[in-house]
């Protein structure tokens, strides 16, 4: 193509400096994936092709360089025409190339031609893994900032739905985005999380929980979530409508909703899209779920080891029969078994499937009885840690269900002090705590009930 | 934490706060009080006092009504100056800190005599710790975590109250229309004055002015609705099930009728210790308001002073004098010396608080 050929021509040469090739050369010099090949002769310079290998497209760089075809080096390029071209010095070459484009140059010249033949590397649209769901739509956000926000426009057809772009991570250049609804969401919020994520000092950021994690400030970091991360485009998009925020960073599949308060961690996307009696039902359970994940341990100790007398007799003699020739007081051996407990799970999450049902299989079920017979914890307390570990997974929110994993060893210490009172006290403070907290602005102690944005 | 510029509070919040007051204060020492006040029928001396309260709530109404988006303090300090400001709420300020400390030994020694009776009592009262950060977090947290709480005890408080309902015998509990008026002359009586003043707390937090004012006295007021038959219960519940005599000399009569409670469905044995567990829930919230409305008084008055530096040493000289007292007896003693000051607090205080805001108003508009 004549155009092109005509900007090769232009080049900037003649100056003292090293050519852009050389100079590009020196750059990428130990990258293994850095090439440079000779496209043909422009004249009485050659010119050069220089990328990155892994992140071009290779049909791209076929249809560039494949098969000569008669006229050289005009041919060729004529196959181009009609695509965006740019043109830049030696420092945007270099980010170009990093972004998956090559640069066309001559032996001598200062600047070059850019060519866009970046390939983005990307699954499928999947089925969510944290999320699952057994009604309502069944496809999560992938790692691809492009694809997630089509995810998201298909959602929400509308021009109100905003989105606002920003490079995080000096090194890293990750794109990140905030989506906002116009006219439901707080437009001081936006300012707010645009001025933080602006001032974001780092190298780099690989997923939306370690942006979560610069975003807030480490003298308002808190145990509980702050930010719900979901990869289901639905549950999005509801909050979205809602008045919210969602925060995306290119290559993660987790979108980052911004302000999340507390209740908001014990909505399933599921709720939604089934009977409202049912989803009063299932909110409950879940509540009852996370009071006996958080209190039956804790209430295991108070009631066989200082509280005795407010059980009643026949299950105080019951929860003493059992624990018959146990050698160690009961908040020794509950904190035991909790841990292992915990360690079951953990190995569980983190092995593979295939083998994670054997662990489970060992853990749970030999285990168990092996420590019933040697006599080491009493069979109630099994029966109470099996119980709660059950109810810990009934906790919708991983993060969330990853504190109360924690914030039962809270309660149980409180047991162990003073008893019942021991409990009640722990979880005042817990109400309290949570009481303090905020998210972006929004109070973590609002409405069980979702009714709309709530403000900063 | 640091302290936050208090917000308006809704008319729910302060409603929960006033139920959770109630149950902070009526459950335990209350009973006992007005059970020995008088040999007529009960709820008479319950309803002279609530009219009393309702009295003072209002002539509160009135004080805050005229703040113009001020603090009451604050106000009171612009008014009359820092000098006569601080001789005005120093009474006040000297009720708030006696009543956090009875609250606290109260609590402890309750705890003492019914859970844990070899627990120190000193260090039962580091539970005032929790209370005393909520309060520097500002007073939105606390409203917050009065709704929570509010949700949770009021139900559990419920229950309970519905389980005192066994074994009782109706005619224990007369007469019930008679009346000599002899508990007026009662030092009893007017020492169970406590457990009306929920609002003399909020007053003295946040800014004000008529329409804050208005929801703040109808939060009191159908707050005062509420619980009157929850304090009557905690004073006929005991007396229709061992007699006014005997009832008269227990310390704690609710706590001994909790005892008293007995079905074979109940998985639970000993309701003393669920109802001293649900009365930690309001003890709590309510330190947490009170110790709040002290520090920030305090701070109002003498501004220069850091805010932490206050709460600190509130906390700490309340938790040295709860752990001074001796024995049950001096909380005992101390309620009684404390009467005139929450009278004080109730009518007083108020007056004179309208008063400089009135005068003050006055040579202002003379001046202009």
């Amino acid at each position: 193509m004549p155009d092109i050929l005509e900007s090769i021509h232009l080049l900037k040469t003649g100056t003292q400096e090293p050519s852009l090739l050389s100079r590009l050369k020196e750059s990428f010099g130990d990258a293994a994936d850095f090439k440079t090949l000779h496209a043909g002769e422009a004249g009485s310079e050659s010119v050069y092709l220089c990328f990155l290998a892994s992140l071009c497209s290779t049909q791209k760089l076929e249809l560039l360089l494949g098969s000569p075809i008669s006229g050289g080096i005009s041919a060729t390029l004529g196959r181009y025409s009609g695509t965006s071209l740019g043109e830049a010095d030696v420092l945007g070459c270099e980010k170009a190339i990093c972004n998956g484009s090559a640069i066309l140059c001559t032996t001598a010249s200062h600047n070059g031609i850019i060519f866009d033949l970046s390939e983005t590397k990307q699954r499928g649209i999947d089925t969510p893994i944290t999320e699952s769901v057994l009604q309502g739509p069944m496809y999560a956000f992938n790692e691809n900032l492009d694809a997630n926000t089509a995810l998201i426009r298909q959602q929400i057809r509308s021009p109100k739905l905003k989105m606002w772009e920003t490079k995080v991570g000096s090194m890293s250049q990750t794109r990140v985005a905030i989506f906002s609804y116009f006219g439901a969401a707080d437009p001081g919020l936006l300012a707010k999380l645009q001025e933080r994520l602006q001032n974001i000092k780092t190298d780099g950021i690989q997923d939306s929980g370690q942006l979560l994690r610069l975003l807030i400030t480490r003298k308002k970091m808190s145990l509980f979530p702050l930010a719900i991360s979901s990869e289901r485009p639905d549950r999005s998009t509801a909050d979205l409508l809602l008045g919210k925020m969602i925060i995306m960073v290119d290559g993660s599949p987790f979108a980052l909703t911004v302000p999340a308060v507390y209740t908001d961690f014990w909505h399933s996307p599921e709720d939604s899209y089934v009977n409202p009696y049912v989803t009063y039902f299932l909110l409950a359970l879940r509540f009852l779920a996370m009071f006996m994940n958080l209190f039956l341990p804790a209430l295991y100790i108070a009631l066989t080891s200082v509280n005795v007398d407010v059980n009643r007799l026949e299950i105080s003699l019951a929860a003493s029969a059992s624990r018959e020739g146990v050698p160690y007081p009961v908040f020794i051996e509950t904190f035991l078994m909790l841990i292992i407990i915990d360690f079951i799970t953990e190995a569980g999450i983190r092995l593979p499937k295939t083998i994670s049902s054997t662990v489970t299989m060992v853990g749970g079920v030999v285990l168990g009885q092996a420590i019933i017979q040697a006599n080491i914890v009493s069979n109630l307390l099994v029966i109470i840690v099996a119980a709660t570990a059950i109810t810990n997974f009934i906790v919708i929110d991983y993060q969330m269900g990853l504190v109360q994993r924690i914030l039962k060893y809270f309660i149980a210490i409180g047991a162990t002090v003073a008893g019942l009172l021991g409990i009640i006290f722990c979880f005042t403070c817990l109400v309290f705590y949570l009481s303090c907290l905020e998210s972006f602005g929004a109070p973590y102690l609002t409405s069980l009930f979702k009714k709309g944005a709530p403000t900063s | 934490m640091k302290a936050k510029t208090p917000a308006a509070l809704t008319g729910y919040d302060m409603f929960a706060i006033q139920i959770l007051y109630f149950g902070a204060s009526a459950g335990f020492i209350y009973p006992s009080l007005l059970i020995r006040s008088t040999d007529g029928a009960y709820w008479i001396p319950l309803a002279v006092w609530s009219a009393i309260a309702l009295l003072s709530c209002l002539l509160y109404g009135k004080l805050l009504s005229l703040l113009e988006n001020g603090g009451l303090v604050e106000r009171l300090s612009s008014s009359i100056g820092l000098p006569a400001a601080v001789l005005v709420c120093l009474p006040q300020l000297i009720f708030i800190f006696g009543a956090l400390v009875i609250m606290l030994r109260a609590y402890s020694e309750m705890i003492t005599m019914t859970m844990l009776p070899t627990t120190p009592v000193s260090f039962l009262n580091g539970m005032l710790l929790a209370p005393g950060a909520l309060a520097l977090a500002g007073m939105m947290p606390i409203a917050r975590a009065a709704r929570v709480l509010f949700l949770i005890s009021s139900i559990l408080s419920l229950c309970l109250m519905l389980m005192g309902f066994s074994d009782v015998d109706w005619s224990l509990g007369g007469p019930w229309l008679r009346s000599s008026g002899d508990f007026l002359i009662d030092k009893h009586f007017y020492a169970g004055s406590f457990i009306w003043m929920g609002f003399v707390f909020p007053a003295l937090i946040g800014n004000y002015n008529p329409q804050i004012s208005r929801r703040f006295r109808n939060s009191y007021i159908s707050a005062l609705v509420v619980a009157f038959p929850m304090i009557a219960g905690f004073i006929y519940l005991p007396v229709m099930t061992f007699g006014r005599e005997l009832s008269r000399h227990l310390t704690l009569p609710f706590i001994s009728k909790m005892d008293a409670v007995y079905h074979y469905w109940i998985v639970f044995e000993n309701l003393t210790a669920l109802f001293v567990s649900v009365t930690m829930l309001y003890v709590l919230l309510v330190m947490a308001l009170k110790i709040h409305a002290l520090s920030e008084s305090l701070k109002t008055l003498f501004p220069r002073a850091k805010a932490v530096w206050i709460y600190g040493t509130v906390v700490v000289l309340v938790y040295a004098a709860a752990s001074k007292l001796p024995s049950w007896r001096a909380v005992e003693s101390m309620i009684y010396y404390t009467i005139g000051l929450r009278m004080y607090a109730l009518f007083i205080f108020p007056l004179l608080a309208m008063a400089a805001v009135f005068v003050a108003g006055r040579k202002k508009k003379v001046a202009s």
